[in-house]
Formats: structure tokens, sequence, C-alpha cells
């Protein structure tokens, strides 16, 4: 294949520091992508090239590699970033150069760059769900603790106001530096245990997730306090031990317990390339799929170029593990699935309700009174799967 | 962040606020073009309803809430822009291209709340008009308060003359005389002020009969 000719993309993820845990998975997952659409001819008669750098888990890096990769590898295409900070890193350079950024994780919304595609889900897409499960099943007394960046800061001031919003009541709130120590979620855990909130709203990030969990395995032991997170994905399951994770809740569009049939063929091709142990989550997913939704439009548009590849970026869908997505053209953000799930003894989730479709995203949206009816309504699932169809609202 | 920063410890009330901009109309006046398509995209992002229109017209209609007007391009076509700067229909945001002295002039006789610089960047919209609807409705509210206190200012003055006119044309004390002005304003449901007016105007005088409680 050395005679044919190749287009770079930049690949973004770090491969070391706190954060490096998903973004591995969100790296291999770009690169299997990559591979996939190689393997069937490549896009335009171009096999795409991966240059991948590790930016360290360091926000600042994401954005200095971008630049280098732009100016030194001439990349117009960029697949990465994983925290808000890493995005907002990379926006100015993106923007200055006009190269097109696909950016897979969920974030707190409020952003509308025209050369950036958001496949990760907005808060209508996951964070109002988790909300409104949680609010009506597990009880309105809650504790909210989080990462200390612009993340977790808004999301849990979305997440406060719809507290708010269904008469239920904040107990405390405590934000931790991204580079944490396990002495500190320790001390955060007992707050939170001396005041037994009916959950937790907990969007740690990186290795404080794992050190927050254990704390409040060994606080509370068979008696947990249920912790609901936006962040916590199968990965940092199996980091942590399967017993710490076990009964949370996460909402997130795609789980590795998918139950279709591309999600299962992926998931095994995955693990025959990276070892049986691995496991997959929503920003594999995510990583995954956007390069699809991006070769199919370059695809159409007979071109690689940035601006040739937007203009036909909404007319292309893909069938992805969570089943079909595309990109809503009026905000670049992707139409997703929503689901729940609770950790079960496999450090897999039990998806317990389920979107009746993929949702428009509305990365402006705040609050329930806001919401269309149909994104809040979800099908309840039980433990083996079967719908019960009943609707959360 | 809220920790750090006080002024922002109001998080109900800053999602009240960004909730509500969807509320609120909004009067686009650009001429057609990448900037206004893009400008009304953004807008509609955010999710506030809008009409756009060129040129501008001869009245603002009362249903909307924020006017954006392109500033440059009323400047450079010498169209004409009504705008009662001592009564504002609206909140407004001007567009500019460029910021030399003519430009701020107009910005500054406009009164504008915002300014929101070509070219067009989606970042700041949002701000601008959050923005913009505030220092309104506040500088609204402002006026509502000062005039409040003006007509109190002056009913105040009224009563003090009324009071020594009462006092000294019927002899009795200040508080008195007071008392008796208050009492006949109860009984009239006329707000006290008022009736210190006609007290001084017509010269009445309130029968001594008429005993405050």
């Amino acid at each position: 294949m050395s005679n044919n000719p190749t287009t770079p993309v930049g690949v973004i993820f770090s491969q070391t520091g706190v954060t490096a845990d998903t973004e591995l998975s969100m790296l291999r997952a770009t690169l299997l992508a990559i591979d996939r659409i190689n393997r069937h001819g490549g896009v335009n008669g171009q096999q795409l090239a991966p240059i991948c750098v590790d930016p360290q888990s360091v926000a600042e890096n994401y954005g200095s590699l971008a630049q280098k990769l732009i100016v030194e590898q001439g990349v117009k295409l960029i697949f990465g970033g994983y925290t808000s900070s890493s995005r907002k890193a990379m926006l100015p350079v993106t923007g200055r150069h006009n190269v097109l950024l696909f950016y897979p994780t969920q974030y707190e919304g409020f952003e509308y760059a025209s050369n950036v595609i958001y496949t990760g889900a907005a808060p209508n897409q996951g964070c109002l769900q988790l909300a409104q499960y949680m609010l009506s099943h597990v009880g309105k007394r809650v504790w909210m603790v989080g990462s200390d960046y612009i993340w977790p800061r808004e999301i849990n001031r979305i997440m406060r106001d719809l507290i708010v919003e269904s008469n239920g009541e904040v107990l405390g709130e405590e934000f931790r530096p991204l580079e944490t120590n396990e002495a500190s979620l320790l001390q955060v855990a007992k707050l939170i245990v001396a005041q037994k909130p009916d959950f937790v709203f907990a969007n740690f990030v990186g290795k404080s997730i794992g050190y927050f969990y254990r704390a409040m395995h060994e606080l509370t032991g068979g008696n947990r306090i249920p912790i609901a997170s936006l962040t916590t994905t199968e990965t940092e399951i199996q980091a942590m031990g399967i017993e710490a994770g076990f009964g949370h809740y996460t909402a997130a569009p795609y789980f590795q317990s998918v139950n279709t049939a591309i999600n299962l063929e992926l998931v095994k091709e995955y693990r025959s390339l990276y070892g049986e142990d691995q496991v997959t989550n929503m920003c594999w997913e995510a990583a995954y799929f956007q390069v699809h939704l991006a070769m199919k439009a370059a695809e159409l548009a007979n071109s690689m170029q940035p601006d040739a590849i937007l203009e036909q970026i909404a007319q292309v869908q893909h069938l992805a593990p969570q089943g079909k997505v595309h990109i809503d053209s009026a905000n670049n953000h992707c139409y997703l699935w929503s689901r729940i799930g609770r950790a079960n003894h496999q450090g897999q989730f039990d998806i317990v309700a389920t979107s009746i479709a993929s949702l428009k995203p509305d990365p402006y949206l705040v609050s329930y009174s806001t919401a269309t009816a149909s994104s809040m309504h979800m099908i309840e699932t039980d433990t083996l799967g079967s719908a019960t169809s009943k609707a959360l609202l | 962040m809220s920790k750090r920063l006080n002024a922002v410890q109001q998080p109900v009330e800053i999602s009240t606020l960004v909730r509500n901009l969807r509320n609120h109309k909004i009067l686009l006046l650009m001429p057609e073009g990448d900037n206004r398509t893009k400008m009304e995209q953004q807008i509609r992002r955010i999710g506030c309803r809008l009409h756009a229109q060129w040129p501008p017209p001869e009245e603002i209609d009362s249903f909307y809430q924020i006017v954006i007007l392109g500033l440059t391009s009323v400047m450079e076509n010498d169209q004409a822009f009504h705008w009662d700067v001592s009564h504002p229909p609206a909140a407004l945001v001007l567009v500019v291209d460029y910021e030399n002295p003519l430009v701020l002039q107009y910005s500054l006789s406009l009164n504008a709340q915002a300014i929101i610089g070509l070219p067009f960047h989606p970042m700041g919209v949002m701000s601008n008009l959050l923005l913009s609807l505030q220092e309104y409705k506040q500088t609204r509210s402002m006026l509502k308060t000062i005039r409040n206190l003006e007509l109190k200012l002056s009913a105040s003055e009224h009563i003090e003359k009324a009071k020594h006119f009462l006092s000294q044309s019927q002899g009795i004390s200040l508080e008195k005389a007071y008392r008796a002005m208050r009492q006949l304003a109860m009984e009239r449901r006329q707000p006290i002020g008022e009736m210190a007016k006609e007290i001084i105007a017509e010269r009445t005088i309130i029968p001594p009969d008429n005993k405050s409680t």
C-alpha cells in the first residue's frame, strides 16, 4: 500500500497522565475506524495516515500539538480532545487555520464553532435524563461533587437547577483539582457519608473517579449510596475494581452492553486486537463513529478539504454501535441516543432506561421546562433488557 | 469559579436569565449577506425568536425586546434609523465592521447596550444579548425608581407646605396638622401628597372637628 496516495489526519489523545485510561481507548477506537476505512480502500482513493501525538493530559499541550500537526505536517482534519479544557485549548488554533476538529466527548454545551463537529452528548442528551431518572427513582436529597474545571462546574450548575426545579435539595457540593490524591477524595466521601444523601452526583474525571468510588465503597460497604455520573464508564469501573463500581448509575449514549449487531462485531474485533480484557465506553464509541461520519462526508464531497467536508457533514448518517447517528446542520452537534445504565457484577452496565429515538442536540438548552417532551420520553428496561415501556415523564 | 467570584454565586438566577433569554423576541436589522446569515443562525441556535429585515422600519414594534442593528451598514448606505434614545423601545445591540471615532460617536449617541464586532464570531453573541437585556432592564427599572422618588420628593414638599399652612391658619401644632391631613386623605382614599397639593392651591381648611385618631 506504500504507493497509494495518503492523507494525513491528526489524532490527539493523551496516552499518559490522569485521563489516559479513557483517552487511550479513544485513540484505539480512532485507529480502529481508520484501519477499517483503509482496509475498504480508503476515501476518495486515498489512504488515511494517522499522526498520533500525546498531550500527556495537559490542556495547553492539545493546542500546541494541534498547531504543530497543522503547520509541520499539513494536517487539515483532527480527531481528538477529551476534557473541555483540552477542547478550548484547540479551538483558537483550529479556528485560525480553518482546520476541522472532531471532538468525541460529552461536554457542558453553550458552544458552537463553525469548524468543530461535536459527537459527544450535550446536556440535553444525558444530563437531563439522568437527573430525571435519579430524582424520580432514587431520591431528592443530593450531594454534588466533581473535578475542579469547566465541565464539572457547569454540569453541576445545570444539575443544581434541575434538582431545585424538582423540589429536591442539594446537601453539599465539593470540587477537587484534576490532579488530586486518594486522601483528599476520602475526605470528601466522609463528608457525604455523614449526611446520608439519597444519591451523589459525581463528575470526576480521570483517576479521581476510582479514588472516589473506592472511598465510598470502603466507607459504606453493602449500604451503598448510589452515585450518578456522566463520566464513569466501563473503563473507569475496570480500573477501580468491579465491586467499587457496582450498583452505580451512568448516563451515556452508548454502553458496551448495547445489544446491536455492529456493536457485538466491533467489540469482538477490538478485543482481538487489544486483548480480551479490554472494555469499551461512550468516548470510545464516539471516537470510533466520528471518523466514519467524517469520511462519509469526505466521500460525498469528493474532497478531503475541511470546508467541503463541513458542507456535507449533515447529509450523511452512520449506523454506529449505539444506533443510527447524524449531525445537526444547525449546530454541528450530533443526534444521539440517551441511555441510563446501572453497573452490574461484571463491571458492565445494565441499561435501565433508553430513549425511544436518537435525540436532537440542543447545546444551549438549560432546563426541563424548555426540553421537548419527546426528548424526555425514556423507556424503562429491566435488567434482562425487556422494555416495560413506562415513560419517565 | 463561583467560589472565587462571589458576584456570580447565584446559580439559579443565572439559569433563569439564560433560560428566559429564549423567551425574547429579537429584531435583526442588517442587510442580507453572510454576516446576517451567520448571526441569524447563531441566534436560532441559542433558541431566540427572530425576525430579520432591511432596511430598518420607521418604527420599532413593541413586540421585540432586543434590536440588533448593523450600524456601519446604516452609516454607509445613508439609511434612516429612528430610535428614541430617551424612551428606547428595546435593548439595542450594534454590529460594526470597524470602530473609528465616527462609529463610536453614533454608538454613544444611540445609547447602545452592547457592540458586536465583525467578522462574525459565534462566541460573544449570547453574552452580548444577555448583557444588553440586563442593562436595558436595569436602566428601565432605575428610571422608574427615580421617577417614583421624584414623585415622593415632590409629595413630601407639598405635605410640608400644607402642614405649615394648616398649622398657621388654624393655630394647631405641625404634628396635629399632619395627622388631620392624613386622616382626611385616608377617608377620601387619596394620596396624601395630592391632597396636600390641593390644600395649598385652594387654601382649604380642614374643619377642626375632623379629629385625628
